[in-house]
């Protein structure tokens, strides 16, 4: 509908037309958009929709708490919004009981946002802020909090400009500037002597009123004094605190020691009174460079030591004396006055936290002042945290909760973007890069790895593991030695290993990694559990990959390698979880090609202790799906096993405890494909567990919910091609229980059914060799055999 | 100079990974709060209120997915600006372009965004 080169044109041109003086500008368009009307026609409507424009800098957190306006807050009637921030919203209000009209400003802030201990402080704070008077600080008045919990304080309401737009407005002459300068750092003097900090000078909290007079307003909310700061340390401040610290924060204005330490000083309203004494001049004067210099000093220990100081700076300035700050040195030492206001601020939900680390970061990485190297690692530590937080203990807890896919999703998503940044970093320390590479490799088993409970999100897993893969193939050729480096990138030569076999069919190249991921973990392999667990894994990966071409020999010598391996590690290692997963893995496996190389008595073996492994496993750890699936295999594998042995009763129980597992996994969350295609596994042997024992109907119903399954995994899939395979695999089956079940006319429809699925992936090229030698060719053979009459028929049983 | 500065890239990388990050946080935000029938109300875009008022941050996340095919640079700008709440001037010094270019920039792109949400592409 829009085509990227106009609409890429219009906003080429809609900037350029902003140098076009207004009276010249439809002429301009006209010569610029000649013979492409399209592009005339974006722009045009571009320029009319700048006339409705409505997104304001850092507007989207207002949008997070749709409030109302109130009718009335206390004993006020509001009569207007004034304006939004992140906390809340500020109104303009009327005294509803009294004789006269009072007009006041109400800053109410959102209900929940602070706790209730800081709503406890706010309250004892407001006694002093009400006490605080001066000509140039607005007055406080009243505070209280609304029936539904919001704190809101009233303040006098100032019928003024802010700063910037009164420079703009009056284009003051320099002295007049001053001069107003001079009386805001008497108004903060005047604070701190009533140990009042502001917190947040901006220009946006210094007005000027009609008759010229400068107000502060906005007069920090916290306030402690040193012991009850003392007690506040005691009790430990921890990370939202100090990250909510940052919620009051502007770019620019607030002082840099402040984005690491939730301690607020006398010293950090000297520096912001610097960065405003530098909007408010203009540039040039060295003199004045040199005070708003010292104002703004990066130590809080180089700066002035009071407001007086600096004002006695200014004042100097003003009457041609010399300014203290051109003498340089540290002459100034910190005054009595200085003391320290620590507040720790508590936001209500999890949600608000994220938001406000957030901000932390925007703020941080946006100031100006320098930041030292320690400081860029504390970042990579809070971005670190942060994804890992949402990678591992967000999403396991997500995971936990039925029908939780989607959210699942968003956090995936959230995830790629902070790895992104972080593995993008070349410069990065090594551990970081380790950690972003193997965060790769677990949001590509999230997404859709095929192993666990996932989002069968094929495509997406394989790209990231190509991610990771080039982030830790680097980290571990550039440091050879290291074994963390070396367990990460066999760690995910393993995950590929399993995508390349299970989602692309590429036994080769799945072999090929399993080896790789061994050779990188042999000398290490027995030293460390999780190691043990990986190497473990990289075998059974190895086996799978020989079972994958019927080679059931060398699958078999593999998978006794695997058992041997397991066998000869120290018990406590023998009993991890981890390490029974991969033995899990590589005694089910082993089974099949001990049942595939027809030798019954080990493969039934084998198998009975698989399912004593995976029994022990979920009696461990019940809630992990992950551990349910592998009882749910095993049980699996041992009914095809009993089947074929001709033990049919034994096949049944085994085979329905299974199908019963995997339907209740697969109920908890609908759109896990992992436990959709447990479904389609299990139900497809159920079917012919059930038309062995002649119980035909039970047998089409299971196969009705079989084929729901692979129907649903194709849709989730995007029709990839292993997706479209298994739902041809169970049609044939299908066909197969209804020829046994003498029901012809059905067989020969399912059959018919399995046939097109088959040409379906063929048209779209998709029909592998072994595709078209064993299921394409058998299917074809049947329908010829069985449903073309005059019907020759199958012999017994398919 | 006694202390390191952080090299320019690694900044840039920051802002636009917490801008990002703000804007997945709040949009989530705004789906969930959409599932929520009983609180939800969404506000249309022509009701004007004084101090600004408020967009369906959904139908701005998928103008911002169209923005990114056309012109990414002007969707990370809106990313810091909307989201990250930066000034001119801080994304200027990490974008490496001048104020003027990022002023043009934003306008370009508030006046594309509000014709985008104006004229919604169904999805």
């Amino acid at each position: 509908m829009t085509d990227l080169g106009s609409e890429r044109e219009a906003i080429s041109l809609f900037e350029a037309l902003l140098d076009v003086p207004e009276p010249d500008r439809l002429a301009w368009i006209d010569e610029h958009t000649a013979g492409r009307p399209k592009v005339r026609e974006r722009l045009l409507a571009m320029l009319q929709a700048d006339t409705l424009h409505n997104l304001r800098t850092g507007g989207a957190t207002d949008t997070v708490e749709p409030e109302r306006e109130p009718e009335r807050i206390g004993a006020y009637r509001i009569t207007g919004l004034i304006g939004r921030g992140g906390m809340g919203s500020v109104y303009r209000g009327e005294r509803a009981t009294g004789d006269f009209a009072h007009t006041v400003a109400i800053k109410l802030i959102k209900a929940g946002l602070l706790s209730g201990s800081l709503v406890e402080r706010f309250r004892r704070e407001r006694q002093t802020l009400a006490s605080l008077s001066h000509p140039n600080i607005a007055r406080l008045y009243d505070g209280g909090e609304t029936e539904d919990g919001a704190p809101y304080i009233v303040m006098e309401w100032v019928d003024g400009l802010p700063l910037q737009h009164w420079v703009e407005a009056e284009d003051p002459p320099l002295d007049r500037r001053l001069a107003l300068f001079g009386d805001m750092c008497r108004a903060v003097g005047c604070a701190h002597r009533s140990l009042v900090v502001h917190r947040d000078l901006t220009p946006s909290n210094v007005l000027v009123t009609r008759d010229g007079v400068v107000k502060l307003i906005d007069f920090g909310i916290a306030k402690l004094t040193d012991t009850e700061a003392a007690n506040e340390a005691s009790r430990g401040t921890t990370k939202a605190s100090l990250a909510s610290a940052q919620l009051s924060l502007t770019p620019g204005f607030a002082a840099p020691e402040r984005l690491i330490s939730s301690e607020v000083t006398t010293a950090a309203d000297i520096y912001s009174l610097g960065r405003l004494l530098d909007k408010l001049v203009p540039e040039g004067d060295e003199e004045i460079r040199a005070v708003i210099a010292r104002a703004t000093a990066v130590k809080p220990g180089d700066r002035y030591a009071t407001a007086e100081a600096l004002l006695g700076d200014i004042d100097a300035y003003r009457k041609d004396y010399p300014v203290a700050a051109m003498a340089g040195g540290r002459g100034y030492v910190f005054g009595k006055f200085i003391m320290r206001h620590r507040f720790g601020v508590a936001v209500a939900g999890i949600a608000a936290i994220a938001v406000v680390a957030a901000f932390g970061l925007v703020l941080s990485a946006n100031h100006e002042a320098q930041l030292a190297r320690a400081e860029a690692e504390t970042r990579y530590a809070q971005t670190r945290e942060l994804a890992n937080t949402l990678l591992f203990d967000v999403y396991d807890e997500v995971s936990a909760v039925p029908g939780s896919t989607k959210a699942r999703v968003l956090i995936a998503q959230t995830g790629v973007d902070y790895l992104e940044k972080l593995a993008e970093d070349r410069s990065a320390p090594v551990g970081v890069r380790i950690e972003a590479g193997k965060g790769f490799v677990r949001l590509s088993q999230v997404m859709g790895g095929g192993q666990d409970a996932t989002l069968g999100r094929y495509k997406d897993a394989t790209a990231l593991l190509a991610r990771g893969e080039a982030v830790l193939k680097a980290v571990h050729e550039e440091n050879p030695d290291n074994a963390e480096a070396a367990a990460a990138y066999a760690g995910l030569l393993v995950e590929q290993s399993g995508n390349n076999l299970y989602n692309d069919s590429n036994s080769a190249k799945a072999r090929e990694q399993a080896l790789a991921a061994q050779a990188l973990l042999k000398d290490r392999a027995t030293t460390d559990v999780k190691l043990a667990a990986t190497y473990l894994m990289a075998i059974q990966a190895e086996g799978d990959s020989w079972l994958w071409e019927d080679e059931f020999e060398k699958a078999r010598d593999v998978l006794l390698r695997a058992d041997a391996f397991y066998t000869g590690l120290k018990p406590e290692y023998r009993n991890d979880l981890s390490v029974l997963a991969g033995r899990s893995s590589s005694l089910r496996l082993l089974g099949e090609a001990w049942h595939k190389l027809k030798k019954p008595d080990e493969a039934k073996a084998v198998l009975a202790e698989n399912i004593a492994v995976n029994r022990e496993r979920v009696r461990r750890d019940p809630q992990n799906p992950k551990v349910t699936r592998g009882l749910i295999l095993a049980l699996r594998y041992n009914a095809i096993v009993h089947r074929t042995n001709g033990r049919d009763a034994e096949a049944q129980v085994t085979i329905s405890e299974a199908f019963t597992l995997a339907q209740a996994l697969q109920k908890r969350d609908p759109a896990d494909t992992g436990a959709l295609e447990l479904v389609a596994a299990v139900g497809d042997v159920y079917a012919q567990v059930l038309t062995d024992r002649k119980q035909y109907d039970e047998a089409e119903k299971v196969s009705d919910d079989v084929i729901a399954a692979q129907r649903k995994r194709i849709e989730i899939a995007d029709g990839a091609p292993f997706a479209v395979r298994g739902l041809a695999t169970t049609l044939a089956t299908r066909g197969g229980n209804f020829y046994n079940a003498g029901q012809y006319d059905k067989a020969c429809e399912a059959w018919v059914q399995t046939r097109e699925t088959w040409e379906g992936l063929a048209a779209r090229g998709q029909l592998s060799q072994t595709d078209r030698t064993n299921g394409y060719a058998e299917v074809k053979d049947y329908l010829n055999k069985a449903c073309n009459p005059p019907r020759d028929g199958l012999g017994d049983e398919v | 100079m006694q202390v390191e500065r952080i090299e320019g890239d690694n900044r840039a990388h920051l802002i636009a990974l917490a801008s990002r990050l703000m804007r997945n946080i709040l949009v989530d935000h705004a789906r969930l709060k959409a599932t929520d029938k009983r609180k939800h109300h969404k506000v249309e875009l022509t009701t004007q209120v004084e101090g600004g008022q408020r967009l369906d941050l959904k139908s701005l996340e998928s103008a911002l997915i169209r923005l990114k095919a056309i012109d990414e640079g002007l969707m990370e700008l809106v990313e810091m600006r909307y989201f990250g709440g930066m000034t001119v001037e801080d994304i200027a010094e990490v974008t490496g372009l001048s104020e003027a270019t990022v002023k043009r920039r934003w306008l370009a792109a508030r006046a594309w965004l509000t014709d985008a949400l104006m004229h919604p592409v169904d999805q």
